[in-house]
């Protein structure tokens, strides 16, 4: 029932994820919430030309795991002890500018995300999958080591900029898919029309 | 020797206890839920939140990356001679938990956006509630911030009574609940100011999942707010299924004529709590 993918994934194998899929995912991915964000787009603005100067890493081609991990130093190396995702939807107003800017091939979150990011995703055929909220134990046991953390010393552990190689993390359900098919928005809606009924 | 150096192991395993384990009650409420999911995702889901807190117990490992807020929730007894050892107490625990288990730093000056840990202004939260007695009771809560995105303070017209308070704590919870990380425990305070309905609310969520309110009242609207949000469909993590919430707890203060306040708190289903008791001895101990 889960599908093992490495990566990095094909653009047509990305498009063909479909909601529902369940997948797990080996390979290197890029931790970013609020403040990175803002960051990496302050850096680089969308009509700067190639990567901007100011970024201490190349985010070209990761997927972006909205993700603020719980983290232990021993001497000069890293070992993740949490590992689960954040709300996704804070992100959404600055999520298309930056797939567009960095080949964005996909995104892991929670919750969702909204109609620019869906419009995003048709687009640049990309998919959003949606981690389950809260099992930081097992996301820490599914990665296989710290590549990199940058902007530790100024934006914090959570909100650091952490590039992490995963082993079989999962399991992960695509929810947004690159036929505009967003399982979040479907629920939401047949909820509200349950409610609706329910109070005529 | 000090209240606060004397109790300083307790509260900290009272910490790690909560960080790394899933209360009894809230695993039995996810195999509840499991069992009365029929959709594949929300088994899946459900499965996994059960699976990971078997590995947090075992391995000592958080349960969610999020440690949360530190709130504390004091039941003071005004008669314990250890009153003025305890806030101090508090704040050492949640530095020496931040540095041993460790706890992720999550305590941001708002202005500066500096992270300076888990202690600063205002953090650890301390809810004080002055009882009679000499013993001192402190629960803690790792409060997420996804689900503390989903609070909601809500003024509903006193003329359309509880039925009012329902439907609106309803649609809220409707449309908040699938970025908190369900199934949620679900908080109400109904009544008094806007303040005062928050605060029930929140210490609201602090009751074991199967203990209804005392007044038969609340008991119900308990149970009938719970059973319309799970017939919402919003289900495991919002991606649809049969449980939205785990339980329902609510509470009331009287009311000014004009104003019918209601406070809104959700906790994710990964509800780290744990309590601790201080007798007049202060000699403390980790009760659940």
């Amino acid at each position: 029932m889960i599908r093992k993918v490495e990566l990095p994934a094909l653009a047509a194998e990305v498009a063909s994820w479909r909601v529902g899929d369940v997948l797990s995912l080996s390979g290197v991915v890029l931790t970013a919430r609020d403040l990175a964000h803002r960051r990496i787009l302050e850096a680089c603005p969308l009509d700067a030309g190639e990567r901007g100067p100011d970024l201490p890493f190349d985010p070209t081609g990761l997927p972006i795991f909205h993700c603020g991990p719980l983290a232990r130093r021993d001497g000069v190396r890293w070992t993740i002890t949490g590992l689960g995702p954040t709300t996704s939807a804070r992100m959404e107003s600055t999520t298309p500018a930056i797939m567009a800017r960095y080949a964005t091939p996909f995104l892991i979150g929670k919750g969702g995300m909204g109609p620019a990011t869906r419009a995003a995703l048709v687009e640049r055929g990309g998919a959003y999958l949606a981690a389950v909220g809260g099992t930081g134990a097992l996301g820490a046991r599914a990665v296989a080591e710290v590549v990199s953390v940058a902007w530790l010393e100024e934006l914090g552990m959570p909100d650091a900029v952490w590039i992490l190689r995963l082993s079989e993390y999962g399991p992960l359900i695509v929810t947004m898919d690159s036929q505009g098919r967003d399982l979040h928005e479907e629920v939401v809606c047949a909820a509200e029309r349950t409610l609706g009924n329910a109070s005529r | 020797m000090s209240g606060g150096a004397r109790w300083s192991d307790v509260l900290v395993e009272a910490i790690r206890c909560a960080t790394v384990s899933l209360p009894p009650d809230v695993v039995a409420g996810l195999r509840r839920a499991l069992d009365g999911e029929t959709s594949d995702l929300a088994r899946l889901q459900l499965g996994t939140m059960l699976d990971n807190a078997r590995v947090a117990r075992a391995s000592g490992l958080p349960l969610c990356q999020d440690t949360g807020t530190p709130v504390f929730f004091v039941r003071a007894g005004v008669e314990s001679p250890w009153l003025a050892d305890l806030p101090g107490a508090l704040v050492d625990a949640v530095r020496a938990a931040t540095d041993s288990i460790p706890l992720r730093p999550s305590a941001i000056d708002p202005f500066t956006n500096r992270n300076v840990g888990n202690v600063g202004r205002g953090v650890p939260v301390i809810d004080w509630d002055l009882v009679p007695g000499a013993e001192i009771a402190i629960t803690y809560v790792a409060k997420g911030g996804g689900s503390e995105n989903a609070s909601g303070l809500l003024f509903v017209v006193p003329g359309e009574g509880t039925a009012g308070v329902l439907r609106a704590v309803l649609a809220h919870v409707v449309r908040v609940a699938p970025r908190a990380c369900p199934p949620v425990i679900v908080g109400v305070g109904i009544g008094g100011t806007a303040d005062l309905a928050l605060r029930l609310a929140k210490r609201a969520l602090i009751r074991p999942l199967d203990a209804r309110h005392d007044d038969p009242a609340v008991a119900a609207f308990e149970v009938e707010l719970l059973d319309a949000v799970n017939r919402s469909g919003i289900g495991p993590m919002g991606l649809g299924g049969a449980c939205t919430a785990l339980a329902v707890h609510a509470d009331f203060a009287y009311r000014h004529p004009a104003s019918l306040p209601v406070g809104v708190a959700l906790q994710c289903w990964a509800d780290r709590r744990g309590t601790v008791r201080i007798p007049a001895s202060g000699i403390a101990e980790v009760v659940e």
